[in-house]
C-alpha cells in the first residue's frame, strides 16, 4: 500500500496525463457513436426488416476480439488517436443503436398515431416524440457503451494512442505491481464515474430532457476543446512495445549510451511489424532472431557499443517437478546447445511468414534431431503443463518443449500459451499453474531478479558470473531451475525498412542517433 | 361534409370495407357503431388519411382526399383516440398546445388558448404544468379533447373515445361531451361499438357489420327499425337485458305507469310496446305510429318507481 502511494505520488504528473488521454480517448468515442448510432437506430426503427439485419451486423463487429480489430485497422488507418477512437466507436455502437431502436419501437402505438392524427410529419414525429421518449433507454445504452469503452480504451495504448493501458501494460511486462495498479485503479474508478454520470442523467431525464440532453452536449464540447492532437516532433518515428520503452535494459539505457532524440509511439508487440511495414513508424524494437525479419525486409541495426545484454533462452522449470521427474532434464539434453540464431530465425520465419504452425515448425526440428514426435493432443489431465509468452519464437519453443517430453518421457503434456507478458508467466510457474517454459536469461536477470544497478552492469561484461548468479538466485529464491540453454541468443535489436535504411544510409544504431540529431 | 364514394380497402386478403357509400353532414354527430373487426376504425382512420382505401374516394368538404396533402388535411381534423394518447413526456400545457405550436401560433396566443380550453373542458389551470401520468384516466381523456379542439378543427374523429373508462365516469363524459359549446358546430365522427353511447352522442347513427353498411339513421330509427341486421346486433350485445314486445292492452295501469311515466298522454292502448332495457337506460318505442321515447334511466325509473335499486 505505502509503495502504491509512494509510486502514484512519483509519477502524478504521467499518470494523470495517461487519465486525460483515457477519458478523452473514451469521451470521444462514445460521443461520436452516440450522435452516429441514435441516427442509425432512429432510421432502422421504422424499418423492421432492415434493423434485424444492420443489429446483426453491428453485433458481429462487436465480437471481434479488440485486440485483433485493433490490428486490422493498422494497415488501413495507421496508429495511434485516430484508430483507437475508430475502433472504440465500434465497439460503443452496438449498445447505443440497439437501445436507441429498442426505445423507439417500444414506444405506446396509440401515442405515435395521436402524433399522426395530429399532423405531425415524420421528422416532427421523431423530434418531438420519438427520441425524447426513448431517450432514458438511449442513455442506459451509452451507459452501457461507456463502461465497456473505458475497459477496452486500456487496449489502445498497444497502438499508440496512449491512455493508462500505458501503465498497466508496462506493468504487466516490467513485472511492476504498482505501474498495474496506478493504470487499473484510475480505470476502475473512471469506469465507475462514467456509469454514475449517465446513470443520474438516465435519472434526470424523464422530468428534464432538455438538462440532460444538454449535460452531455457540454461533456463532448469540453472533450471536444481538450482534444489537440500530437504532433511528431522528430524526423523518424520510433514504435516500441511498452517492455522495451520502460525497461533499464531497453530503450532508457539505449538512449543514455547512444542518444536518440526521438518521438516513440508505445505498440502492441505483435503490431510493432505491421506499423513499421505499413510505415506508420520508421524503426522499432525487436528480436534477433525474429522471423519477421525476412519476412518483412528489415535491417538489423548493429549494436557498434555492444548495449544489449545476453538473452539466451533455456527451459525454466519447478524444481520440485524437476526432482519428481527426472527423465525431464534428460530429454531436455537432447536439445540443448542445438538451436543456434539462424535456426530459430528461420523457424520463426517459417511461421510468420509460411504460416506453418508452430506444432508442424517443432516435429520438423525434432524430426531432425532423429527425434520421432507427433503433435501434442492435449491431455484431459496433464502431468506437465508448458507455457508460452505471446510471441512466434515461445509458441515454437514451447511445442518443441511440450513433444519433446513426450516423445522421450511419455508423461502427459499440456499446453498453455500466449501468456501476455513476463510476469504474468513466472507468475504461473512459481504457483503451478504452469511447470516448464522458455525464459531468456537476460529477461530473468534484469526483469524477474532485478538486480542493484551497480550489480547489472558489473555482471552484464561477465556471462559466466552472470549465469551463476542466475541459477542460484532462482533456485534459492523461487525453486526454480534453469536447464541447459538452447544455444541462440534472442537480443533486443532495433530495426527499420531495409530500403529507407539503405537510402538513409544507416548502419548502426549510431547511424540512427547521428540522422536524428542532424 | 365528408362523403365516401365506393370506398374498398383490405388488409392482406381479407376485406375489411365493402363498396362503402355515404355521406356526413357539416356540424352533425355520426357515430359509426359495430362490433369489433367490423371495419369501423378503418373508416375513421381513411378520413384523416391514416389509411388509404384501395379504390374509390373519400371527399372532404367536396375535395377528393387524394388531392389534399396528409400533413394540412391532418392539422384540420382533431383525432382523439381510446386512451387518450397523451404525449408522457411534456406538460398538460404542452400536450394541449402542440397543434397550435405546429402552426407556428405565438407564445401569448398559445397561453391564452390554453387557459381558454382547460376550464372548457372543465378543469382548471392547476393542471397545466402537470404531467399526464399524474392525472386520472377520465382527466386525460378530458385533455385529449382539449388537444384535439384547440386550433378549432371544422371536424373532429373520436376513436371510442370513453371505452376505457368504467361506466360512470363514462356517463358523466358523455353528458359532459354533449353540452360542450365548443363542438356545436363542429362535425364529430364517433366510432363506438356501445349502443349507449351511440344513442347518446350520435344524430345519426352507422351500423357496419363485416366491413358493409348495413343501417344509417337516427338514433330514433335505430330503435324502431325493422331491418333485421339491427334487431340482430340489438339482440346480440350482451349488456341489453331484455327486448320484449308487449301489446299495451294487456298491461295493467300501474304497469303502463311504471315503464313509460314520461310519455303516458300519448301511449294509448292500442299501442304496441317494445321496450328495451340495458344496464343503464330503457327505451321504448312505440309500434304503431312508430315514435320513440326514452326513459331516463332504469335505476331511476326503478328508484322512482319500484322504491328500489338494482
Amino acid at each position: 500500500m505505502k509503495q502504491l502511494f509512494k509510486y502514484f505520488s512519483e509519477n502524478h504528473i504521467e499518470i494523470w496525463s495517461q487519465v486525460l488521454e483515457h477519458f478523452q480517448l473514451t469521451l470521444l468515442s462514445i460521443s461520436i457513436a452516440s450522435i452516429i448510432g441514435i441516427c442509425i437506430g432512429a432510421l432502422i426503427s421504422s424499418k423492421r426488416n432492415l434493423a434485424n439485419l444492420f443489429l446483426s451486423f453491428i453485433n458481429i463487429l462487436q465480437t471481434i476480439p479488440s485486440l485483433a480489430l485493433l490490428g486490422f485497422l493498422i494497415p488501413l488507418i495507421g496508429i495511434g488517436t485516430f484508430p483507437a477512437v475508430l475502433a472504440l466507436f465500434i465497439y460503443a455502437l452496438l449498445p447505443i443503436v440497439r437501445n436507441t431502436y429498442t426505445g423507439i419501437s417500444e414506444i405506446d402505438s396509440s401515442i405515435i398515431e395521436a402524433g399522426k392524427g395530429l399532423g405531425m410529419t415524420n421528422f416532427q414525429l421523431l423530434i418531438k416524440l420519438e427520441l425524447p421518449l426513448a431517450i432514458p433507454l438511449i442513455l442506459a445504452g451509452i451507459r452501457t457503451a461507456s463502461v465497456i469503452n473505458v475497459g477496452v480504451a486500456t487496449l489502445c495504448s498497444l497502438i499508440a494512442a496512449g491512455g493508462l493501458g500505458e501503465s498497466i501494460f508496462g506493468g504487466i511486462s516490467l513485472n511492476n505491481t504498482q505501474m498495474i495498479l496506478a493504470g487499473a485503479i484510475p480505470a476502475s474508478l473512471m469506469a465507475l464515474c462514467f456509469d454514475g454520470m449517465f446513470g443520474l442523467m438516465q435519472k434526470i431525464s424523464g422530468k428534464h430532457i432538455k438538462l440532460s440532453i444538454t449535460l452531455f452536449g457540454l461533456l463532448v464540447f469540453i472533450n471536444l476543446i481538450g482534444f489537440i492532437p500530437k504532433r511528431p516532433d522528430s524526423r523518424l518515428v520510433a514504435g516500441f512495445n511498452s517492455e522495451f520503452i520502460n525497461r533499464e535494459d531497453g530503450f532508457v539505457g539505449l538512449d543514455t549510451l547512444y542518444d536518440l532524440p526521438v518521438e516513440i509511439k508505445e505498440l502492441e508487440i505483435g503490431l510493432l511489424y505491421r506499423a513499421l511495414d505499413s510505415k506508420k513508424v520508421d524503426f522499432i524494437d525487436g528480436f534477433s532472431t525474429d522471423g519477421k525479419i525476412e519476412a518483412y525486409d528489415l535491417t538489423l541495426l548493429e549494436d557498434d557499443k555492444n548495449y544489449f545484454p545476453p538473452y539466451f533462452a533455456a527451459p525454466i522449470i519447478k524444481t520440485e517437478t524437476l526432482r519428481k521427474f527426472p527423465q525431464i532434464e534428460r530429454a531436455f539434453n537432447k536439445i540443448s546447445g542445438k538451436i543456434n540464431n539462424v535456426q530459430m530465425a528461420q523457424m520463426n520465419f517459417e511461421v510468420d511468414q509460411n504460416k506453418v504452425s508452430p506444432a508442424d515448425v517443432a516435429i520438423d526440428f525434432l524430426t531432425s534431431l532423429q527425434i520421432k514426435t507427433k503433435k501434442i493432443e492435449g491431455a484431459s489431465n496433464p502431468q506437465i503443463i508448458i507455457g508460452s509468452k505471446n510471441f512466434t519464437e515461445s509458441y515454437i519453443l514451447a511445442h518443441i518443449f511440450g513433444q519433446l517430453i513426450e516423445a522421450e518421457t511419455g508423461l502427459k503434456v499440456g499446453l498453455k500459451t500466449g501468456f501476455g507478458g513476463t510476469k504474468l508467466l513466472f507468475d504461473a510457474l512459481d504457483n503451478g499453474e504452469v511447470h516448464i517454459y522458455p525464459e531468456y536469461t537476460g529477461t530473468g536477470f534484469l526483469v524477474i531478479l532485478k538486480p542493484e544497478k551497480t550489480l547489472v552492469k558489473e555482471l552484464l561484461r561477465d556471462k559466466k558470473r552472470l549465469n551463476n548468479y542466475l541459477f542460484n538466485e532462482f533456485r534459492k529464491k523461487y525453486g526454480i531451475t534453469w536447464l541447459d540453454q538452447l544455444g541462440f541468443n534472442n537480443t533486443f535489436a532495433i530495426m527499420m525498412r531495409k530500403e529507407q535504411a539503405e537510402r538513409l544510409n544507416i548502419k548502426s544504431i549510431s547511424d540512427l542517433s547521428n540522422y536524428l540529431k542532424n | 361534409m365528408i362523403t365516401f364514394k365506393n370506398v374498398n380497402k383490405s388488409f392482406a386478403s381479407h376485406q375489411v370495407l365493402k363498396n362503402i357509400n355515404f355521406e356526413i353532414n357539416q356540424g352533425e354527430a355520426f357515430c359509426l357503431l359495430g362490433k369489433s373487426g367490423s371495419g369501423k376504425t378503418t373508416l375513421l382512420k381513411m378520413i384523416n388519411k391514416l389509411i388509404y382505401p384501395d379504390n374509390g374516394s373519400v371527399f372532404i368538404e367536396g375535395k377528393d382526399a387524394k388531392s389534399i396533402n396528409d400533413i394540412s388535411l391532418r392539422r384540420n381534423i382533431g383525432y382523439i383516440i381510446q386512451s387518450g394518447g397523451l404525449f408522457p413526456h411534456l406538460k398538460i400545457r404542452d400536450n394541449i398546445a402542440i397543434s397550435l405550436k405546429l402552426d407556428g401560433k405565438s407564445k401569448d396566443q398559445i397561453n391564452h388558448r390554453v387557459k381558454e380550453l382547460i376550464v372548457q373542458i372543465g378543469l382548471d389551470e392547476n393542471y397545466l404544468d402537470r404531467h399526464p401520468i399524474t392525472l386520472s384516466g377520465g382527466q386525460q381523456q378530458r385533455i385529449g379533447i382539449a388537444r384535439a379542439i384547440a386550433n378549432n378543427p371544422s371536424m373532429i374523429l373520436m376513436d371510442e373515445p370513453f371505452s376505457a373508462l368504467d361506466p360512470i365516469l363514462r356517463e358523466q363524459m358523455q353528458n359532459d361531451f354533449i353540452n360542450m359549446t365548443a363542438l356545436k358546430n363542429t362535425t364529430k365522427v364517433i366510432v363506438t361499438h356501445d349502443i349507449d353511447e351511440a344513442l347518446k352522442l350520435g344524430n345519426r347513427i352507422c351500423l357496419l357489420e363485416n366491413g358493409e353498411i348495413t343501417f344509417i339513421g337516427t338514433p330514433q330509427e335505430f330503435l324502431s327499425s325493422e331491418n333485421q341486421n339491427v334487431i340482430n346486433f340489438l339482440g346480440e350485445e350482451s349488456n341489453i337485458l331484455k327486448i320484449k314486445h308487449t301489446p299495451m292492452s294487456q298491461m295493467g295501469d300501474q304497469e303502463k305507469l311504471n315503464y313509460i311515466p314520461d310519455t303516458y298522454e300519448e301511449v294509448n292502448d292500442q299501442t304496441n310496446i317494445i321496450q328495451v332495457f340495458n344496464s343503464n337506460n330503457a327505451y321504448v318505442k312505440n309500434t304503431s305510429n312508430g315514435n320513440f321515447y326514452s326513459i331516463k334511466s332504469i335505476k331511476d325509473h326503478f328508484i322512482t318507481h319500484l322504491g328500489k335499486v338494482l
